[in-house]
């Protein structure tokens, strides 16, 4: 056993939290916010400079190709600055999607795309009125008109569609009701998209009307569902999730240590400290969750089930952690101007990014074969 | 022992003459949820104008004294007024008065005779609004370590400092606030409470954005509070009020009825909010209250929260029956505010992402679990954070080998008994 990064991750780490201390400080993140800007391309430049857009992709079609772990690394450090980006949805969600998909044209374009940063392809899956059952069961029907796939209905909860080039929906095909995977230009005539206001970060309903969908579009599932195919979007996810709440730890540690109340810092009363070890204990169980799944991939242990369960407990976590931040830090931290909320808005919209936590555990169930 | 609520013919005939007067006086869209500071402000002067037919009724503050503008009801018709403004979606007052409601209940106790005719008929009869400013920069959980100081200067005090997280959206008449009045004095023993009026030359105020806030001060996505300074403000000396340096003593009471010690006995109105949703609002082609895991959860839900509103049913009760209290106010301050923050996660596993949005088309009852959603973080916050309500709870029950700290005076002592309630069942 040995726990420890390989001078190699250590280095990829070390890239991640450079950009991130150098080009994401808090203050601009709280304006992007305030001003209701989502994303930021110059950042998302960045990532494609790094490599980063193609860090799942197969060298093949020209990504990086890293392994989980050093994946999980970078998303680390990029949760831990908050940064806001379609990096997640296009980068990991979809291309784990297409990387489940049966091998095709279509298919190999896109990851090509991803990586070189020219498509953003934003994951549509979500039905409204419709509870999650996983991704197959997400499918919008497509119809048949003149010999072509029409698709009509809408797609909510879609994370950073105002970023798309494209988007990847959750369809089914006409007759034969195929689950599959269409890629369709954000800029088909058809295509309109709404921001969702609220306590949630760049979600947006996407409505798609009579839009045309190409057959050589559609992807199917490969040999693995379209969820277990994400085994490894899902511990990304996590990582991404684990760094939002080692920022939490540092800066309720730190509020702890420079608050005075009654004559003395705050981190000197137990009660404050509880807050804090609440916060540390989620952080922790999310962390190692995360990193066994991802060398549990890596080794071929029980990957799939081990991401189900990196995703329920990062999840659960994240949610946790920031409540105990709030209570460390009280009125303050529920001034914007803080920072705080950052983390607190994305621990809730990130909640059930992938499914619930409670689907994802019966998932890991089925997938341990209990 | 008696749990049900039991109603004589002359509290029939008072809730009839009520509901007929809510009807004839409540103006539509009074409780819709603002999307605008214009929305917010039109709602907000709808519910003072109403404040004000209440207060001429003696209906805003129905406890109140009557020589004082109060309604000087007894325990039964108090009962039925709370239930059937509570039935509309309102509260009373109708509209954010933390300085009204804690500063009146403060004056009744400790105020001067003058004090009580000068300052309660206007909060009574709905003409001020008052916001209480408690909070500083350097001073949140710990009061008594407040930094703004009222120094006196022959019939006036001269007032310095700032106040933080204060009211909501519009302004108010005026403040209610604890200052400094001898800096070289003890903890505890250097410190008064003032009624001061907000319009007084020297006061200014700085708009905050919280995550959330109270009553009108919230719109989507954010609530509105302030940051109020003052500089050489000169206060008539006649508004202080329990006396100088007498101030922590005074804060019992406001302390109190902060943190719950008064009770109430309303139901939670997201409750009935998240029960009427999933009756109505279909999921995968069927209501949500008929899938198991929903209802399950709901039950849940249902369980924790009935154990709040039975303890705050139970501080109502003891006020007014002038049962002597002890660590109750804080018991239920701290488990609502405990119970809200849980309630957050478990309305998200119920509606999901609906939960988080104030979309007018996708989210979920409203809006109302949109800020929800906020509110029960926010909410740990106001009036103690839960580890002070720990603190209180201990110190009441004598932990530590210490006495027993006696719980604040309110002022509503035994109300019940002073008007004995006519608790006779409903005649045939």
């Amino acid at each position: 056993m040995d726990l420890s990064l390989t001078p190699s991750q250590v280095l990829i780490r070390d890239s991640a939290r450079a950009f991130v201390r150098r080009h994401v400080p808090r203050a601009e993140l709280v304006r992007q916010a305030k001003d209701g800007e989502t994303w930021d391309p110059v950042w998302f430049a960045h990532f494609r400079e790094a490599g980063w857009t193609g860090a799942l992709v197969p060298t093949a079609s020209g990504g990086l190709d890293l392994d989980p772990l050093s994946a999980v690394l970078i998303f680390e450090e990029l949760g831990r600055g908050a940064v806001p980006s379609p990096l997640i949805a296009s980068s990991v969600i979809a291309t784990g999607l297409l990387r489940g998909c049966e091998p095709s044209e279509q298919r190999d374009t896109a990851l090509t795309t991803i990586a070189d940063g020219t498509m953003i392809l934003i994951p549509a899956l979500r039905k409204p009125d419709t509870s999650w059952k996983g991704v197959a069961a997400t499918c919008t029907e497509l119809t048949e008109r003149n010999g072509t796939w029409v698709l009509t209905g809408s797609k909510v909860f879609v994370p950073f569609a105002d970023a798309a080039t494209h988007f990847l929906v959750s369809v089914s095909t006409p007759g034969e009701a195929v689950p599959a995977l269409a890629i369709v230009p954000a800029d088909t005539a058809g295509i309109a998209t709404r921001p969702l206001a609220g306590f949630l970060q760049a979600n947006h309903e996407v409505v798609f009307d009579a839009v045309p969908v190409r057959g050589t579009g559609v992807c199917y599932a490969g040999d693995l569902s379209f969820d277990d195919s994400l085994a490894v979007a899902r511990v990304v996810v996590a990582a991404y999730q684990v760094g939002g709440m080692l920022e939490m730890l540092d800066m309720s540690v730190n509020h702890s240590n420079t608050r005075v109340q009654f004559g003395t810092p705050i981190g000197r009363f137990q009660r404050v400290q509880d807050h804090i070890i609440r916060l540390l204990n989620a952080m922790d169980a999310a962390k190692w969750t995360t990193y066994e799944a991802a060398w549990a991939i890596e080794a071929g242990r029980d990957g799939i089930a081990r991401s189900y369960l990196a995703a329920s407990t990062a999840s659960d976590s994240y949610f946790e952690a920031a409540n105990a931040a709030h209570e460390v830090h009280a009125a303050i931290g529920s001034d914007p101007r803080y920072g705080l909320t950052l983390y607190t808005r994305i621990s809730r919209t990130m909640y059930e990014l992938l499914g619930p936590p409670g689907w994802l555990r019966r998932r890991m169930a089925d997938a341990l074969a209990w | 022992m008696e749990f049900e609520l039991k109603y004589n013919k002359a509290q029939e005939q008072f809730r009839d003459e009520v509901r007929t007067w809510l009807a004839a006086n409540v103006p539509d869209g009074i409780t819709a949820r603002p999307r605008s500071f214009e929305e917010s402000y039109a709602i907000y002067l709808k519910r003072r104008e109403l404040g004000r037919k209440l207060g001429a009724k003696g209906w805003l503050y129905p406890s109140g004294e009557k020589q004082y503008g109060g309604g000087g009801l007894d325990l039964d018709r108090i009962i039925v007024l709370e239930e059937e403004t509570a039935r509309l979606g309102l509260g009373l007052p109708p509209y954010y008065d933390s300085g009204g409601k804690m500063g009146s209940a403060s004056i009744r106790v400790w105020g001067t005779e003058d004090q009580k005719q000068r300052f309660l008929p206007p909060i009574y009869r709905g003409e001020v609004r008052s916001w209480q400013l408690l909070t500083e920069p350097s001073a949140g959980s710990d009061l008594a370590g407040v930094k703004s100081t009222a120094i006196r200067d022959g019939n006036v005090y001269v007032v310095n400092g700032q106040k933080i997280y204060i009211g909501s959206h519009h302004g108010a008449d005026r403040y209610w606030t604890i200052l400094v009045t001898d800096p070289k004095g003890k903890r505890h023993q250097n410190v008064s409470w003032f009624m001061i009026d907000a319009s007084l030359p020297g006061i200014t105020t700085q708009p905050l954005h919280m995550l959330s806030a109270q009553s009108e001060g919230e719109t989507d996505e954010f609530g509105h509070k302030n940051i109020i300074f003052f500089d050489n403000v000169r206060v008539p000396s006649d508004c202080l009020v329990g006396g100088e340096n007498n101030g922590w003593k005074v804060a019992s009471t406001h302390l109190e009825v902060e943190h719950s010690g008064q009770g109430n006995i309303r139901t939670n109105p997201v409750w009935l909010a998240l029960l009427a949703h999933c009756r109505n609002q279909q999921r995968d082609g069927r209501p949500l209250i008929e899938d198991p895991d929903v209802r399950a959860k709901l039950a849940e839900i249902f369980s924790r929260l009935e154990a709040v509103r039975l303890l705050s049913t139970r501080n109502f009760w003891m006020v007014y029956a002038g049962e002597k209290r002890s660590y109750e106010g804080s018991q239920v301050s701290y488990l609502r505010k405990t119970t809200n923050l849980w309630l957050t996660k478990a309305v998200l596993d119920l509606l999901g992402p609906a939960a988080l949005t104030s979309d007018p088309v996708l989210g979920a009852i409203g809006g109302v679990a949109e800020a929800q959603q906020r509110r029960g973080i926010v909410e740990q916050h106001p009036g103690g954070t839960t580890d002070i309500q720990r603190v209180v709870i201990a110190r009441r029950l004598g932990v530590g080998n210490r006495e027993p700290q006696q719980a604040g005076r309110l002022g509503e002592e035994g109300l019940a008994r002073k008007n004995p309630p006519a608790a006779q069942p409903v005649e045939a």
